[in-house]
Parts: structure tokens; C-alpha cells; sequence
């Protein structure tokens, strides 16, 4: 936490996962399992190579839920995994995730966290 | 900055900037259009986007029946393309403006660096009518 008034969070991970439309709630699912917290999902439309196995070339639009999540630097490799196996992300077609490393974050943090993170001089 | 009157990229700059985005995950409750009007309005920035999500919270019980997830609640995911020098103050000003550091105002994150293109509008475009976007004050 740094020292300004805003509450910033630093070594934070943002985990993205681009899965078939339905499928969003199981990545939170698996996601909470290993010990990632909120969540959000929303809809796009993939465009790409399933446009090519089209029948007689016509394009085939795959709806999508887009899930991303805030965890912490260390537990994100384990949370990414854990989705990976979970939902199935190593199949031809299953998704793909991917990981981007913030700068800073902020939210609502009661008293009593900032109060521990001033002790620890985090 | 970009912004709104600015109709073109000067001749000899290059269109792309360093720039981050902030996003920021607000209540469904005119938050999000607000906080885009403030931007245009206060600090010249155009490149603002929303989107409507499903949010599920971190300060929710994560045990639920059968192993069920809490429900989710509609959010907005705001989007913000900020030019680098200016990133960590316009941060500021969101979290401010949309009360991020209040309880249930939500989350924000700035993203590493990364390549933009400028974004300009045409001149003498009217705005949309104020009661439209403040009518929920």
C-alpha cells in the first residue's frame, strides 16, 4: 500500500480469460477455488480462425464470456493454472488467458486491513 | 491531451502516444457517465468508454448453497486511454470523482504502458443534452 491517501495496491496481476459464451461462471468458479476473490464477466463476439471452417466459407461468430480478475503477483500463476485445467483452456477451441502485470490498483479496504498494512509497512 | 475541437493530428506529429489505460468497475447507478462527461468536460480526454458487465464482489461470502456462485450484480467497466505524463493524475481524479475508495464504489487498476493512436473529434459537434447525463444527480 503506498502512502498517498488512496488506498493503492501494487503486485497485482490482472488475469484475463476468453472462454465460450457459458462458460465464464466456471472460470470464477475455479478462479475462487484457488483463492482469487471478485470477478467479472462480460459477452463479445470472437472473430478468427473459426472463421475459416465455416461451412461453404461463411463465417462462423463465436460468442464469448470475457472474464477478469485482480490477484495477487503470487498467487496468480497458481490461479491461472488452476483455470486452465479446470475449464479445459488446452483444447483446440477452449479459450486462452492471459496475465498483464498493473501499475497500481485501488478499492475499498476497511480500517482494520489498512491498519494491518500500516504495521507491516506494506 | 486531446481534445474536443481538435480536428485533426498537427501535420509532422506522429499519431501513436505513449498512453495506459485505467479501468475502472463502478456501480450501475449513472457513475460511469458521469465520470465520462467530468473527463471531456474537466480534463479533455475523449478516448473514455463503458461497458455493461456482471461483477461479483470480493467482499461477498464466498461459501454459498451447493457450492454456487454469489450473485453477480450489473456493473459498468469504464475504460479510460490516458497519455502517460498525465496517467497517475487522471488516476487520481477517478478515484476520486467515482468514490472508488468507498465501500461498494467499486475497483481501479492502471495498466503497464502501451501504444495509442491519438483521438480527435470534429469541431462544432454539440453535445449531448446535459440532462440526458446528469438527470440522475
Amino acid at each position: 500500500m503506498s502512502e498517498s491517501n488512496i488506498a493503492l495496491l501494487t503486485d497485482v496481476i490482472l488475469i484475463t480469460c476468453v472462454v465460450d459464451k457459458g462458460k465464464g461462471e466456471d472460470v470464477v468458479k475455479a478462479a475462487r477455488g484457488a483463492g482469487a476473490a471478485g470477478a467479472l464477466i462480460h459477452s463479445a463476439r470472437g472473430v478468427g480462425i473459426r472463421e475459416r471452417i465455416g461451412l461453404l466459407g461463411i463465417a462462423i461468430e463465436a460468442e464469448k464470456d470475457v472474464v477478469e480478475m485482480l490477484v495477487g503477483s503470487d498467487q496468480a500463476e497458481m490461479v491461472a493454472h488452476t483455470i486452465f485445467s479446470a475449464v479445459g483452456l488446452g483444447r483446440p477451441g477452449g479459450g486462452f488467458i492471459y496475465l498483464t502485470r498493473l501499475e497500481q490498483a485501488a478499492t475499498y479496504l476497511p480500517q482494520e486491513v489498512r491498519n494491518r498494512l500500516k504495521e507491516q509497512n506494506v | 491531451m486531446n481534445t474536443a475541437g481538435e480536428n485533426s493530428v498537427k501535420p509532422g506529429a506522429s499519431p501513436f502516444l505513449t498512453s495506459r489505460k485505467i479501468t475502472c468497475v463502478v456501480p450501475d447507478d449513472g457513475t460511469d457517465r458521469l465520470l465520462i462527461q467530468s473527463l471531456r468536460e474537466e480534463k479533455g480526454v475523449l478516448t473514455a468508454t463503458s461497458k455493461p458487465c456482471r461483477g461479483i464482489g470480493i467482499l461477498r461470502h464466498s461459501l454459498t448453497k451447493h457450492g454456487r456462485l454469489p450473485e453477480s450484480e450489473l456493473v459498468r467497466l469504464v475504460d479510460v486511454i490516458a497519455p502517460d505524463a498525465e496517467a497517475f493524475e487522471l488516476f487520481d481524479f477517478i478515484h476520486e470523482l467515482a468514490g472508488v475508495g468507498k465501500l461498494g464504489g467499486g475497483v481501479m487498476w492502471l495498466g503497464p504502458a502501451l501504444t495509442a493512436t491519438r483521438y480527435t473529434l470534429p469541431g462544432n459537434v454539440p453535445d449531448e443534452a446535459s440532462h440526458t447525463m446528469r438527470g440522475s444527480d
